[in-house]
Parts: structure tokens; C-alpha cells; sequence
């Protein structure tokens, strides 16, 4: 826990019905184990809002119709989780690069052909797809559009603008970062060729099913990867069933190397693809 | 609007009577319709004369049985089509003579059967659409075959289940499924001849046979006997079949037929025996299960195993400790004995450690898990973690650590948890390297927590680390071990600008640590943009106290950045600092609308006289967040003017300053305000102002709120839900009537809030309200919170709390309940226990072994006693479960009863259970220490 809720004056009443909210809401699932983390992200926000508990605070989410929408951006804001780097997992890629991509352009003739990144973080994951497609020679071999998504506006902000400080590059070969990036001083921005190749940048939640249906219709790819681990597991179902029920077949769906849909759904089969796995829609 | 009868629902029916020679006595109007024939017609006319063919059809015999036997006969129209032909009353498609139902029973007298009495019913129009759907069901699409199959079961056919049972091979499993779910509303008696005909006949196919299974569990049809007779047949499929049906039959007579194929000559058939006796979890398989885990035979091990772990009696687990070292049976034996073993388990399973050969995640899983168990049950993880501390040699140690860079997921928690229960220096540092596993993280800190001063330096130069997880994780553990050898370290980071995501954390591990060094570091983080930072180092100061910070607080509030003025502020109010006062009401009036909100909201700490005046005034503030925060401000300052000021705000268009003017007049305690409550909580478009407005309502209290609150209580929503809850606040016997009328609510969330009413309320009818919940409601989560609700009040030392103790050993007679109900029981105070121990003369010895389970988890020395009681109990499983909770809790002074029933006890398990507490007791018993 980073700080005591006490030492502000802040009360605890209303926590649990919090929690259940926002995990109607969101998807995220926070046990009694990660309550800490929970009051911490979002004592901030109550606080500026001059609330003195955690009970007010789920009243303005949800009844508060004026500065609700507002409120739940900064929440999605301060739950999501940015932290990731290039090249994290990229044994995935490479399985997607060497043996789907080429299944799915014969089934896709002609067709430009769709890849989503959701949750995308500040970018790392769909720049990662770019660099990788790339280096296998897909661009100037077939049209292919990368789609990236967050549900964190602050997220999406960061990775429009681009900018990416030491800790993203902490798996990047120096070659690679040589060729596709651009040192600012502490900072380092992606070529232009790299950034262009990301075709829409946006905000979704991915509870919201209305939200996501149309990026996951037109996308046979998508890069779901470490977002069902802060997730219930219902949460995960009625995802992964509106995936299933939006994306064209064949479709790939990709998940963190930790995630698991087995027991979730069947609608789509584990497929290993050169030691990496995807689930897969037939 | 009347309907007309359907004449398929509304059958016709005709009766005659005759003497025993068949010589019609009486023949009633109806019939005379039906047939045509007039009762003088028929009345003296033998029935073979008034109708010739008889007996073509129907024998003389069959029609004289009722008069010899005095059985009921019945001539179903399949069969015998009619007894009297005539015509049909209404156009058939399908017959020219009308299709009669006939039932032929003995007519009694004073002498004994004098005759017979006939009912004859037209079922002409019923067969008419049963033919048609029939066809239908042969020829239609699956839509159509569906729908026949629903029109079939509405047509409910006394005699049998009709073309229905043809529909249970349907190639389509929607038909087979409707046909399964119509058939399984009807319960008929025919209905067990056709499973029992589907499994002898059909277990071939498959669809025929899913769906007879199916059947079986869903229509609480009794054919155990039945199976039973099929457990024998020739054939081996149809025993498996049996075997399987058996499983899903929840009748203790179905427990010794499949004990007895375990001996069956096909292995088969043992497998789904072993399987089916799992689904049971029978104590009375545990012997030849436990032959079975141990005999070397792989295909019916690891089924056995399995079985025995729902039985779930520790009493078996030595015999799963002998299978630790086997190759091919360690993991299921390790898994075994994590699910059922006790603290015995412990020392063959530390031991296994030891042998090269055993994988390791297993054994370490199987600890946690016990570890877990007693921490759950028995508030008593100390007893394992020390069990395993002491008893662990160097080398198996080293297998854990070496394993810890192998696993993952849950094994890898298991890894850690274990290894945080030992004493060992060559443990912290493999564990803080572990600090970059993102799934077992908490572990990994709360272990090195555990280790306290030694682990201090190995978190420290974590937190030169690139990972900036593995370093905020370093910052959190060090945070709660509270060294202030750590603080420099910190201290360093929240200087240090590229270690900014960490702030937040690190002012929280200041604030935990309490060290006044980083005094000056924290001020500096007052005016940080990152609200999150602000917060923490705001927490962290009030934490700290440093005796110069009302001096510095002082000169901050003035400060030109209205962020540090807004920190400044807040803790100024927090200390409620005499010389930041007048700082504090300039702020009042600050251009900042946050520094202006926070001044106004913690003017009631300074106890200053200009606080009315400025508050007043705030209320007219422009700004809806100032306004908001008096009237919060507001409700914390008893008076009348005060008072007067809050029901004014009440009219405030801005919601959140009428939510804080209900919640300070609640806390103000002022009946007058009552009526004003009243109305927001009725009208107010604000839902959360109405839910404010009836809280401060209920917190008034009195007999005038419950009208109030009564009527809001009928409302859905959470206005409705609000003044159930507080309804149970109040102390009024009005309530009740009014709170059980709610509970008759579809919605279980609703009737959830209403069980917590009754708990706070808490009085005998509520007492009466939860128990009748705990045992009828349909929702478990209901009933989890009424039994609940029950241990509450049984806690809580009232005048009803005697009664909610035998409520709940009322519960326990319900065996869908028993789980939760043991779980609540165990956690009864000690003034409940000798209620509790009352309860060992319950008649139902499944009620006092749970009770024997419940005092065994208390741990107090009165149900102790009621343990020793037990010993005594005419039943052996409660003597039994008796000997293993005193072993559990402490079987000191019983040695000599241990052995009496070591040696001498009708029951085997009691003896073997009485030798392993002996055992574990040791010296103590064998010399009869009393």
C-alpha cells in the first residue's frame, strides 16, 4: 500500500460497494489481496474531488449523471496499468508473423487486413507488431492495418505522442532501436516510417461491449495480451464471448503468456504456433 | 373472459356399476351420453349381453381380477382401444369408435366386495393429437420434433410416457433435451422402466443413453433397486452403465452394490465403481478404496485417490503418506494429502522432500494448502509453519530455493510461502530476487516482511533495480518492515526526479517507517502536480508529526502555488494548529477554488467563534464544491443556527450540497428536521441525496421516522434497499411486518438487505425471520447471510442471542446448509458455547458431529468439555470426529480414554482414530498422564 487512507482523513465505509462497481463497469477485479492497490489509485481522485470517503465517491459514479463520465475517465485513467516495454513476449509475434499472417492473407486475398491491439498501453505492443512485421517483409508484401486501443485516455495520449523513456526499451536489441527510433535527449521517439505503420489510436473499454464490437468484426488478429490477469473471471468470459461473437473466422486471438481461457469459452481452440499459443476461431 | 374447455384437457368420464356375476346395478347419465345405451337400457343386463364382443378384447378373467384380488384394472386405450363401442362424441381424424380409458375397481360393502365399479373415459380427442404430434415427431424438421415433444408432455398421458420415450433417441440433442426436461416433470412410475430399459437395451447408443443418465439425475425417480439388479447383468457395458447411473443416484442404498463391483471381474466396471462411489463420498468405501490406492494398479489408483479425497476423513491419510515416494503416484498422493491432511501429514510429507526422486511443487503445494486450512479453520497456521520450520533438513531446503527459479503461477506462491516459514539465512536473498515475479509478488514481499532485519539490506539494493516493479515492490516491503535503516535509501528516491512513479509509494513507506529525517523531502513534494504524490507526502507528514511543522505548515499556506496552499491547508486541519488559524480563514476567501474548499471544510477543527460567519457566507459561495464543503463543515458543529443554516442548504440546486446537509443533519440528531428529510428522501431527483436523506432520517430515529422509512421501503432501487437497512436500526416492533413483507421480494439482493435489517435489529421475530430464511430461501447467497445474521446476534450477548444459537442448530438438520452453518458456528463467542454444547443432544447424529466440528474449531477450553462429552456419543462418527478434534486442540489428561477406545470401541474407525491421537500425543499417553 503506498499510503494509509487514515492519514488523510479519508474513511473506508463504502470501499466494498466501490469495488463491485467498478468491476461492473471495467471488468477489473480487485480481491480482498489487492484492496491496497485499489484505495491507492483512487484515494487521489476522492480526495480532489473533496470527498471524504469512498462511499461518496461511488455515489457520483453512480448516480451523478453530470460528472459520472468525467469521473469514470480519470478512474479507467488511474486503474489502468501502463507499464510495459518493446519486444515484451515476442516469441507471440514472431508465431503470428511466420505462420497465421500467411494463412490469413491466402484466406483474405487483396483484403487489407486488420490487426487490433487492445489494451495497448502507452504503445509499446502495437509499435512491437509493426517492427516485427516489418523486419519479416509483410508491409511492402500485403496491406495491413494496425489498430491500437486503451481504455485509459492518459495511455492513449502518451502513445500518440510518442515519446518513450529507458524503461520501454529494456528487451530491445540496440540494433533494433538504432534503426526505429530517435534519441531525445532522455527521451526516444519511433521513426516516422514505425509510428505511421499504427493506423487509429482510441479509447475502449473492454466491458463495454457496444464499444468493442466493431474493432474486433473487422479484425481477424487480436493482441489481447495482459489484461485478463487484472480481471474476474466472468469478466474474462463475457469478453472473450463478445470477441467470439464479432470476429470473422478464421480469428486469431492472442493472450499474455500467464492468461489462460481454458474453462472460459469454447468458441475458440488453443492452437500452438511455433511454441507460441493463440486461441483461434474456426 | 371465459375460455371454452378444451376436450383434450376436459375428458369425459361415464360410470357402471355390477354385481359380482357382471350384472349392470347402475349406469349413470354421463355414460348413457357417451354410449347411447340409456341406463334402463343397460341396469339388470349381464355385461357380456349388453356388450357382445366383450370378451374378444378384454378377457374374463382380467375383468373378474378386481373381484378376487381387489386390485384396481386398468384397460388403457393403446391396448384395448374401448370397452363399450360407440361412436365418437366430436369428429376423429383418426378413430370411427370413440378410445375409452377404463379403470375396474371392486365395489365394497358391508360384506365385502359386492361387485365392481367401472369408470369409462373418452380419451378419443387426447389419442387423436397424440397420433399427429407422433408423426410429427417421426417425420418434422428438429423445430417441429421440439415442438411436438412439448405438446406430448402437455398432453400428459396417465398411461405410460407415449411417443415421448422415442424422442429420448432423437438424433438431435435439443429434442433429446426437451424430451428429458417433459419427461422429467412427470414422474411417472414408467418412467423408471424406461430408463432401465434404455440402459439394458441402448448403451450402445449413446444419445439414448446420455439422455436415460440424464433422467436419472434431474427426476428424483428412486431406482436404486433397479441399478442394483443391473450391477449384475452379463453383459459389462450395461454394469459400467449401471456403475455410472448408481453415481448419480443420491440414496445410501445404492453404496454397497457398488462396493461390491469393486470385485467385478471387468476393470471397467471397477474404474465407474470407483468413480460412481466418489460422487458419493460414502465413509463405508474408504477400506477397500484405501486396498485399491495402495495396490500398485495405476488405471484404478489415481480413480481411488480421488475418491477418497471427497470422502475426506484425514483418518486415510497415512495410507496416502506411502505413496509420496512412489514415481508414478507422488503428485495425486502429495494433492490427497494437501486436500484432507492434518498436521500428521506434515513429517512424511517433509520427509519426501528429501528423496531426489519426488518432484517438489507437489509436496510444497500440499503444505500451503494445509497451512491455508488450519489459517481458515482453525486460526492455527503456526502450527504447521513451525511443524515444517523444525523438521526440514538443509537439503531440502535447497530443492525449494533451486525450484524457485524453475516454477511459476500458483506453484511459484507455493514455492515462496513455504519458504517463508523457515529460519534460514540462505533464504531472503533468493527470495528478494523473486520480487520481479509479477504473480506472486505479494507473497514474495509478505515472506521477506516475515524475515524482517536480515532482508532490510537485500530490499535496499533492490531498489537499485531496472525493473521499476521489482524496485516499487522493495519500496512497499520496506515500507511495512518500518527499519529506519531504509530511509536514507527512500529518502534518495523522492529526491531524485527520473524516479518519479515512484513517489507516491515512497512517501507511504516514510509515513509507515515514522523516521522525521525526510521531513524536508516530503514538504518539497507538497505542490507536486501528480495528485497522487501530493496525498501521500501529505499522509506521510501527518505521520511523521515533526515538531517544526506547524511553524512551516504555517508559512506554506501563503505559499504562491495554490496546490501547496491547498496541502498546506489540509494539514493545518488535520493537527487543527493553533498558529495556522488565521491562515486557514484567509484561505477561506482564497481565488483557488481547492484551497478555498479545503479551508472552508476544516474550519469546525480550529474551534474558532468566526467559523458560523464564514461558513454561512460559504454557503452562497458561487462554487457548488465550496458550497458542498460548508455545508459538510456544517454538519460537524452542533446548534440551532447551525441546524437552521443545513435545512436551508437542503434547497440548494446542487446535489452533492444537499447530499452533505442530509448527512449533517443526521448527525445533528434534530427531530425537527425530520419532516424536511422525509421529503428528499421521497423526492429528490438526487438518488444519492434521497439515500443521504434517509439515512439521517433513520439517525434521528424515533417512532416518526419508521412511517417514513416504511413506505421508502417498498420502493426498488437503492432509495428502497436504504430504508430497509435502516429500518433495522431502529428499535421500533413496527418494523417487523413491515420488513418480512419485504423479504417476500423476487429479487435476492433485496431480500439480502432485508436479512441484514433483521440482523440489526435483532429481536425474536427477527431471530424467527432469519431462521425460516436460512432454511427456505433459494438463494445461497441469502441464506449465507441469514445464517450469518444469526451468529451475529448469537454474538452480540442480547436476550435473543440463546435463541439464535439454537436456530442455528436447528440449520444444521439441512444438509445443503451444514457447510455454512458449521462455518458461522465456529466462530461463535465463548458466552454461546454451552448453547452450543447443548445441542450434542440433537437426535440427528449428522447435527451433533457438526457440532463436535464446530466446538473442535473454537479452541476454548468450555468446548473442550463438550468434545469430552462426545467421546461418549452412541453415534461412531461423532465419536470419531470427537477423538480427532481433541487431538487437534489438545488431547492433554485423556490418555486413558484415548486407549479404552483404542481397544475397545464397537467401531473400527474410532479405534484407529482413537491409536493415531495416541500416537501423535506420544509420551504423554502411553503413560497415562492424567
Amino acid at each position: 500500500m503506498a499510503f494509509e487512507p487514515e492519514n488523510l482523513g479519508l474513511t473506508s465505509t463504502g470501499l466494498p460497494l466501490l469495488r463491485d462497481l467498478i468491476h461492473e463497469h471495467t471488468g477489473l477485479f480487485y480481491d480482498n489481496g489487492r484492496y491496497d492497490s485499489l484505495t491507492d489509485r483512487l484515494a487521489p481522485l476522492i480526495l480532489e474531488r473533496g470527498f471524504r470517503s469512498f462511499l461518496d465517491f461511488y455515489y457520483l459514479l453512480k448516480y451523478d449523471d453530470r460528472n459520472a463520465p468525467t469521473e469514470w475517465r480519470r478512474v479507467l485513467n488511474a486503474l489502468s496499468v501502463p507499464e510495459t516495454y518493446f519486444w515484451r513476449e515476442v516469441e507471440q509475434m514472431h508465431g503470428f508473423s511466420q505462420h497465421v499472417l500467411p494463412e490469413l492473407v491466402r484466406a483474405f486475398p487483396g483484403q487489407p487486413l486488420r490487426i487490433w491491439s487492445v489494451p495497448c498501453a502507452t504503445g509499446e505492443e502495437p509499435l512491437t507488431i509493426a517492427m516485427v512485421l516489418n523486419e519479416d517483409g509483410w508491409f511492402s508484401r500485403a496491406p495491413i492495418e494496425i489498430h491500437a486501443s486503451d481504455a485509459s485516455s492518459v495511455a492513449i495520449d502518451k502513445a500518440r505522442a510518442g515519446r518513450y523513456r529507458e524503461r520501454s526499451f529494456r528487451t530491445l536489441s540496440p540494433e533494433l532501436r538504432e534503426k526505429y527510433f530517435i534519441q531525445h535527449g532522455t527521451e526516444a521517439e519511433p521513426v516516422p516510417s514505425l509510428r505511421d505503420r499504427v493506423t487509429s489510436w482510441s479509447v475502449v473499454n473492454l466491458k463495454a461491449r457496444d464499444e468493442i464490437a466493431a474493432p474486433a468484426a473487422s479484425a481477424p488478429v487480436i493482441f489481447c495480451r495482459n489484461a485478463f490477469i487484472y480481471f474476474s473471471p466472468q469478466s474474462v468470459k463475457a469478453v472473450v464471448e463478445a470477441f467470439a461473437a464479432a470476429m470473422p473466422s478464421p480469428g486469431y486471438l492472442f493472450v499474455g503468456a500467464s492468461e489462460s481461457l481454458l474453462n472460459v469459452t469454447d468458441r475458440f481452440m488453443l492452437e500452438d504456433v511455433n511454441r507460441a499459443f493463440v486461441y483461434v476461431k474456426r | 373472459m371465459t375460455q371454452s374447455p378444451d376436450p383434450a384437457r376436459e375428458p369425459r368420464v361415464g360410470v357402471f356399476t355390477t354385481d359380482t356375476d357382471l350384472v349392470v346395478k347402475s349406469w349413470d347419465d354421463s355414460l348413457a351420453q357417451m354410449t347411447g345405451i340409456s341406463p334402463a337400457q343397460a341396469r339388470g343386463q349381464r355385461l357380456e349381453a349388453l356388450v357382445p364382443d366383450l370378451t374378444s378384447r378384454v378377457s374374463a378373467e382380467r375383468l373378474r381380477e378386481p373381484l378376487v384380488s381387489g386390485a384396481v384394472e386398468v384397460l388403457a386405450p393403446a391396448f384395448h382401444k374401448y370397452l363399450i363401442p360407440c361412436p365418437p362424441l366430436e369428429p376423429s381424424a383418426e378413430f370411427d369408435r370413440m378410445q375409452q380409458r377404463v379403470v375396474i375397481g371392486p365395489l365394497r360393502g358391508d360384506e365385502g366386495t359386492e361387485g365392481l365399479i367401472v369408470t369409462v373415459e373418452d380419451v378419443t380427442s387426447r389419442l387423436d393429437r397424440e397420433r399427429t404430434l407422433s408423426r410429427l415427431l417421426r417425420d418434422g424438421s428438429p423445430a417441429d420434433r421440439v415442438a411436438a415433444v412439448r405438446k406430448l408432455a402437455e398432453l400428459d398421458n396417465p398411461d405410460g410416457l407415449g411417443p415421448i420415450e422415442t424422442a429420448l433417441s432423437d438424433e438431435d440433442w435439443q429434442v433429446r433435451r426437451t424430451a428429458v426436461r417433459a419427461l422429467a416433470t412427470q414422474r411417472h412410475a414408467h418412467l423408471v422402466d424406461a430408463v432401465i430399459a434404455a440402459l439394458r437395451d441402448g448403451h450402445r447408443n449413446f444419445s439414448l443413453l446420455s439422455s436415460a443418465l440424464q433422467l436419472l439425475s434431474t427426476t428424483g425417480v428412486d431406482v436404486t433397486e433397479a441399478l442394483a439388479g443391473l450391477i449384475t447383468h452379463a453383459d459389462a457395458d450395461v454394469r459400467i452403465q449401471a456403475a455410472l447411473a448408481l453415481g448419480s443416484q443420491p440414496r445410501d442404498r445404492a453404496i454397497q452394490p457398488l462396493i461390491d463391483a469393486l470385485d467385478d471381474p471387468d476393470v471397467n466396471v471397477r474404474f465407474h465403481a470407483i468413480e460412481a462411489i466418489g460422487h458419493h463420498a460414502h465413509p463405508d468405501a474408504m477400506n477397500r478404496l484405501c486396498d485399491i490406492a495402495t495396490s500398485g494398479d495405476f488405471f484404478l489408483a489415481f480413480p481411488a485417490i480421488e475418491a477418497l479425497v471427497r470422502i475426506n476423513d484425514p483418518i486415510v491419510a497415512p495410507h496416502f503418506a506411502a505413496l509420496l515416494n512412489d514415481e508414478m503416484l507422488s503428485g495425486a498422493a502429495a494433492d490427497a494429502l494437501g486436500e484432507i491432511g492434518d498436521e500428521d501429514a506434515l513429517d512424511p510429507l517433509v520427509k519426501a522432500l528429501d528423496n531426489a526422486a519426488v518432484p517438489v511443487a507437489p509436496i510444497v503445494g500440499a503444505l500451503a494448502q494445509i497451512q491455508a486450512r488450519y489459517k481458515t479453520l482453525f486460526d492455527g497456521a503456526a502450527v504447521i509453519e513451525d511443524g515444517v520450520n523444525e523438521s526440514i533438513s538443509e537439503s531440502a531446503t535447497d530443492r525449494i530455493l533451486l525450484e524457485l527459479s524453475r516454477d511459476s503461477g500458483e506453484s511459484l506462491k507455493h514455492l515462496v510461502t513455504v519458504l517463508s516459514w523457515l529460519r534460514r539465512d540462505a533464504v531472503p536473498a533468493p527470495l528478494a530476487r523473486q520480487l520481479g515475479s509479477a504473480g506472486a509478488r505479494h507473497e514474495v514481499i509478505e515472506a521477506l516482511v516475515r524475515f524482517g532485519g536480515p532482508a532490510v539490506t537485500l530490499l535496499i539494493g533492490q531498489l537499485a533495480s531496472e525493473d521499476v516493479d521489482v524496485k516499487r515492490a522493495a519500496v512497499v516491503a520496506l515500507g511495512r518492515m518500518g527499519d529506519a535503516r531504509a530511509t536514507p535509501a527512500l529518502t534518495a528516491l523522492l529526491l531524485d526526479e527520473d524516479e518519479r512513479p515512484l513517489w507516491a509509494a515512497v512517501a507511504g513507506a516514510l509515513a509507515r517507517i515514522g523516521d522525521r529525517s525526510p521531513f524536508e523531502a516530503l514538504l518539497s513534494r507538497l505542490g507536486d502536480h501528480d495528485a497522487a504524490v501530493r496525498q501521500a507526502a501529505i499522509g506521510a507528514l501527518n505521520s511523521i508529526g515533526d515538531p517544526s511543522m506547524s511553524t512551516r505548515i504555517s508559512g506554506l499556506i501563503d505559499d504562491p502555488s495554490p496546490l501547496v496552499r491547498e496541502s498546506a491547508v489540509r494539514i493545518a486541519g488535520y493537527f487543527g494548529y493553533p498558529d495556522c488559524v488565521d491562515g486557514v480563514f484567509a484561505r477561506c476567501h482564497d481565488t483557488d477554488d481547492s484551497v478555498r474548499s479545503a479551508a472552508v471544510e476544516l474550519l469546525p477543527y480550529f474551534d474558532d467563534p468566526r467559523a458560523l460567519d464564514t461558513l454561512t457566507a460559504a454557503l452562497g459561495d458561487p462554487v457548488a464544491r465550496v458550497r458542498a464543503a460548508a455545508a459538510h463543515a456544517l454538519g460537524s458543529m452542533p446548534g440551532a443556527t447551525e441546524r437552521g443554516l443545513l435545512m436551508r442548504a437542503l434547497d440548494d440546486p446542487e446535489p452533492w450540497v444537499r447530499y452533505f446537509a442530509a448527512i449533517g443533519l443526521g448527525r445533528q440528531g434534530d427531530a425537527t428536521a425530520l419532516p424536511l428529510l422525509a421529503r428528499h428522501a421521497r423526492t429528490d431527483a438526487a438518488v444519492h441525496v434521497g439515500v443521504a436523506a434517509i439515512n439521517a432520517a433513520a439517525s434521528i430515529g424515533g417512532e416518526a421516522a419508521v412511517p417514513v422509512l416504511a413506505a421508502l421501503a417498498l420502493e426498488d432501487g437503492e432509495r428502497g434497499q436504504t430504508a430497509i437497512r435502516a429500518l433495522g436500526t431502529t428499535r421500533s416492533d413496527a418494523v417487523v411486518g413491515v420488513l418480512r413483507e419485504a423479504l417476500r421480494s423476487e429479487d435476492p439482493r433485496r431480500r439480502t438487505v432485508v436479512v441484514e435489517a433483521f440482523t440489526a435489529q435483532g429481536g425474536t421475530a427477527a431471530v424467527d425471520a432469519l431462521a425460516w430464511t436460512s432454511t427456505a430461501d433459494a438463494d445461497p447467497l441469502v441464506t449465507r447471510a441469514a445464517i450469518s445474521g444469526l451468529r451475529d446476534i448469537a454474538n452480540r450477548n442480547v436476550p435473543t442471542s440463546g435463541a439464535a444459537i439454537r436456530s442455528l442448530i436447528e440449520v444444521l438438520h439441512d444438509p445443503q446448509r451444514r457447510t455454512d452453518t458449521l462455518t458461522e458456528l465456529a466462530r461463535l463467542a465463548p458466552a454461546g458455547i454451552p448453547l452450543l454444547v447443548d445441542g450434542l443432544d440433537a437426535e440427528d447424529p449428522e447435527v451433533r458431529r457438526n457440532i463436535v466440528e464446530a466446538l473442535g474449531r473454537l479452541r476454548n477450553p468450555l468446548a473442550s468439555a463438550g468434545l469430552r462429552q462426545a467421546l461418549s456419543d452412541a453415534d461412531a462418527g461423532v465419536r470419531r470426529a470427537a477423538v480427532t478434534a481433541l487431538s487437534r486442540v489438545g488431547a492433554r489428561g485423556l490418555g486413558s480414554r484415548l486407549s479404552a477406545l483404542a481397544l475397545s470401541d464397537p467401531s473400527p474407525a474410532v479405534q484407529r482414530a482413537a491409536a493415531a491421537a495416541l500416537h501423535r500425543r506420544g509420551a504423554d499417553t502411553a503413560t497415562g498422564n492424567e
